[in-house]
């Protein structure tokens, strides 16, 4: 236990030194990362998406990966493709960018469906079928996807029902003035971030993944509580989807890594709770149109009404 | 300032003073003076430390005391030796050094000893030894955990009085539970030491065999004999027991009696009631004359030839049944003439005397010895002759004595007169008591009476003056006796409705109870039965949840003690919160942190160790409490 807690540490000792103003974002990043879920950023262009997902992949000492989605992104430009070699005489495959440990999607809205299809079977099934031809990822696998929401102009915004796929639906927003302060003096980070020490290797990050799924003990009473939460989405008046088994799964999950992150190996209920507001809002399809806010109030009434499992 | 540790010596002593009293008319003088002395050494030492006793020394010795106790025990006093066992360590207990435990171990074992009390005797003094002793070992287990936690720990008037209700309290709401745990416990008909530890018998007005002269102490003896439930009548009472119908050098026996299975034609006044009679340890039991039919329910009893009614076993605790008998002064029978005018034990001085009652007819010779008896001699209690011609020292010289010497001189003449007759022994009067309707009949109440074989009939004769009937009016009873009476009054709905509950009584409640669901068409027994299962179930499932929600308030009293102490600190606390959402909330930050300290340990036992150790919390309570 001892040896995660000082990689957590070490982590976040690497985050500090390199990110300003992105906290929760790194956090919930990393959460995601542990978790084995992917990640959808939404936001505006310039505000560090590709740094944090750089800052991510370079502290394990893991490959990294860019795909930036435009509309004319074929499924191939993804996943890879068979490519003939003349002085072997025989096709080969030729591995896309999806075949890194992290790899980040700009705009992933900008992407045609078949695009966006291919990448989204390559995060849920952790593999891609290339003519009849089976690849395994690498391990780990973690996508960071950024979406536009200022421009709609030309987008194929995700289907609701394929968000689901994503564990967390994030905004970072602009950093404060202090934050903001501190990065327009020191220039932008990136280039440090690329010439730094990992700050866990590629194994440690393995060994960390798995043991937030083996390792940490979640009490029967919050999955209970969780289950009653998740019953509630289901049966709400303004509910039309409730939450799939998947999302409960990956809700168990998230607040395995959250234990972590916050140096436990047992879950508690403020593991759930905190997390909430990024982890469901996206996979419920509500009856009518609801403002975001309007959303995570629905919400936060449907968690206040189950009782706390103490 | 009340200093605690002295409080709790106060009220062990208090304890092991009460346990004693309460076995100290069974147990050896010798046990009761040790245990005093070791009490004032105690108290002594407590204060001036003079000296500290080896512990296993100590128990070396209480293991060999023990082992020698038991080697001399028999089945008899079995008990009487557990008593003497207790005590030797209770003074041990009382000599060593002491910690909680041994504190706890001496109100336990005074808490046993009070209890043995109970099994001597089924009084009601024995309620009060029990509750006082349960109340006292309660508040004392309570300051025990005070000394326990610092030995010299000092209270203030004010949170010491506390203290002291609220350990008064907890013990008032065992009393609920305790009632109805009484009413449904199973139970047998039978105490578990019935006859285990009696070694004083107490003595009755009742015996099996009657000495003239024999010195009797009886007569004094206000204790009760028995209590007879029924309405109040206008003529003097006559309760049977035994007959005596031999005579022989100055005492009277009664001869083997033969059971009978017919009753005996009875004529007179019918009258039925409930008797229940103190342990006498005799086998006779006590008939308003004369009997017809009596019910004890399980125990074997039966009617001799004599109309006597005798139980297979002794009375050796109290018992109640009911009977139906006849008031009338006579009752027909058909007798062995000879065996009842035998003579050959009379002097030759007394047959010649009884020659000048001889009248026309049996009734008359009768009448004339009644009224010679009753002119010419004089009822007394003292200076009763005594020896082997005391029945003649009666007649001819002293001229006075008790009941004895008058239905047996009366008995001896009409036999000589070859008049068939016997003495009748029991009792006589009783005090009524208005309040409870029943008659409480005194030891002292003993009496002995004539029958004489007239014309196929026994008739009653009672020789004895007056005097005795004195003290069934009321009026002129003195006041000590008054309270005597009301304080029996107590005793006798103490011994109706504690001591005889029983099995039966436990089954007409719930039968009561079931009958109350008339419309159900089930038949009694099967009523009884499922109203029982139905009780207890429910009883069970009630005890359970109150187990189940115990340990659930367990986790919820830390909560919220916790939640008080924030809100004492001005934190809005919401309880739909999560407890470190509602954390994260307090600006000040040494409390946030004393706060998420308890939190933290909360989800620690809750979640990671499935295990509350409330130990740990309290400590962090008490650092945020005392902030």
């Amino acid at each position: 236990m001892e040896k995660y807690i000082f990689m957590i540490e070490r982590l976040f000792d690497y985050y500090g030194k390199y990110l300003h103003g992105k906290e929760m974002g790194v956090k919930l990043a990393l959460l995601a990362f542990l978790s084995r879920g992917h990640i959808l950023i939404e936001d505006s262009p310039g505000l560090g998406k590709t740094t944090l997902a750089i800052a991510i992949a370079k502290s394990m000492g893991v490959d990294f990966g860019r795909i930036q989605c435009t509309n004319d992104l074929l499924p191939t430009d993804v996943t890879g493709l068979n490519i003939f070699n003349k002085e072997k005489g025989e096709f080969e495959f030729k591995h896309g960018p999806v075949f890194n440990n992290i790899l980040l999607v700009d705009e992933i809205n900008r992407a045609t469906p078949k695009t966006q299809s291919a990448l989204l079977e390559a995060m849920g099934e952790k593999q891609v079928t290339v003519e009849g031809k089976t690849y395994k990822l690498n391990q780990p696998f973690f996508v960071i996807a950024t979406q536009n929401s200022a421009e709609s102009y030309g987008t194929f915004p995700l289907p609701e029902s394929q968000l689901d796929r994503f564990l967390m639906k994030i905004n970072l927003g602009y950093p404060s003035k202090e934050e903001e302060f501190v990065i327009l003096k020191g220039g932008s980070s990136r280039g440090r971030i690329y010439e730094s020490e990992p700050a866990i290797s590629k194994e440690d990050a393995l060994e960390l993944i798995h043991f937030v799924r083996e390792g940490i003990k979640i009490d029967d009473s919050i999955l209970e509580y969780l289950i009653e939460v998740v019953n509630k989405t289901r049966n709400h008046s303004k509910i039309a989807t409730g939450l799939s088994t998947r999302a409960a799964l990956s809700l168990v999950n998230v607040a395995k890594a959250s234990a972590i992150i916050n140096k436990r190996d047992y879950v508690i209920p403020e593991d759930v709770l905190d997390y909430y507001t990024y982890t469901m809002p996206h996979r419920i399809i509500f009856k009518g149109m609801f403002s975001g806010s309007e959303k995570i109030e629905i919400l936060e009434d449907i968690i206040k009404s189950v009782k706390l499992p103490y | 300032m009340v200093k605690v540790s002295d409080f709790v010596n106060y009220l062990i002593s208090f304890l092991v003073i009460l346990a004693l009293f309460s076995v100290i008319r069974y147990v050896n003088v010798l046990y009761s003076a040790i245990l005093i002395a070791v009490l004032i050494i105690f108290l002594f030492n407590e204060k001036l430390k003079f000296f500290k006793l080896n512990r296993k020394v100590l128990t070396f010795f209480a293991f060999l005391f023990s082992g020698i106790t038991l080697i001399n025990t028999n089945v008899n006093t079995f008990l009487l030796s557990l008593c003497h066992i207790i005590i030797v360590f209770i003074c041990i207990k009382l000599l060593e050094e002491k910690g909680y435990r041994d504190y706890m171990q001496l109100i336990i074992l005074t808490i046993f000893l009070t209890t043995a009390s109970g099994l001597f005797s089924l009084s009601m003094i024995y309620l009060v030894y029990i509750v006082v002793s349960v109340f006292v070992a309660n508040i004392a287990a309570i300051f025990i955990t005070f000394v326990n936690f610092k030995s010299d720990i000092e209270l203030e008037g004010s949170s010491f009085k506390q203290l002291l209700f609220k350990g008064l309290a907890i013990v008032l709401l065992a009393v609920p539970l305790a009632a109805i745990i009484f009413i449904v416990l199973p139970r047998t008909d039978y105490p578990l030491f019935n006859s285990i530890g009696y070694s004083n018998i107490s003595k009755s007005g009742f015996s099996s065999e009657i000495g003239l002269g024999d010195v009797n102490s009886i007569q004094e003896d206000n204790s009760i004999a028995f209590r007879v439930v029924m309405k109040k009548v206008n003529r003097p009472l006559y309760f049977r027991g035994v007959v005596f119908d031999v005579f022989e050098e100055n005492r009277w026996k009664s001869s083997v009696s033969k059971k009978v299975n017919r009753q005996k034609r009875l004529q007179g006044e019918r009258v039925e009631y409930q008797l229940y009679l103190e342990p006498h340890f005799e086998n006779f039991l006590i008939t308003l004359d004369y009997p017809l039919k009596v019910d004890v329910g399980t125990r074997g009893v039966f009617f001799t030839d004599k109309l006597e009614v005798k139980d297979r076993n002794l009375i050796n605790k109290k018992i109640k049944y009911t009977g139906v008998s006849y008031f009338a002064d006579k009752f027909k029978d058909e007798i062995d003439n000879k065996f009842y005018s035998d003579t050959a034990n009379v002097s030759q001085k007394v047959l010649k005397f009884a020659e000048s009652f001889k009248r026309e007819s049996n009734i008359e010779t009768a009448n004339a010895i009644i009224n010679y008896l009753k002119s010419k001699m004089s009822y007394s209690l003292q200076d009763l002759p005594t020896g082997s011609n005391s029945l003649e020292d009666f007649l001819f010289e002293v001229k006075k004595g008790n009941c004895e010497f008058f239905a047996s001189s009366m008995a001896v003449l009409l036999r000589a007169n070859h008049i068939p007759a016997r003495l009748v022994g029991g009792f006589k009067g009783g005090y009524y008591n208005e309040n409870g309707g029943y008659y409480a009949v005194a030891n002292k109440n003993a009496h002995v009476w004539v029958e004489a074989y007239i014309d196929g009939y026994w008739v009653r004769f009672d020789p004895t003056p007056a005097a005795i009937e004195q003290f069934t009016d009321k009026n002129i009873l003195p006041w000590s006796l008054k309270f005597r009476l009301y304080f029996d009054y107590i005793s006798y709905y103490w011994t109706k409705f504690v001591i005889n509950y029983d099995f039966q009584k436990q089954v007409s409640l719930f039968k009561n109870v079931s009958s109350s669901f008339k419309n159900m068409n089930v038949s009694i027994s099967k009523k009884i039965l499922a109203n029982m299962v139905l009780i207890i179930i429910g009883i069970g499932l009630s005890l359970y949840f109150i187990l189940y929600r115990r340990k659930k308030q367990q986790a919820d009293y830390y909560l919220d003690k916790f939640y008080k102490i924030l809100k004492k600190n001005g934190v809005d606390i919401d309880p739909k919160l999560s407890l470190l959402q509602n954390t994260r909330k307090i600006e000040n930050d040494d409390l946030r942190k004393k706060a998420n300290l308890f939190v933290n340990e909360f989800y620690r036992m809750k979640y990671r160790l499935n295990n509350m150790s409330w130990k740990n919390l309290n400590e962090v309570l008490n650092k945020l409490n005392n902030k």
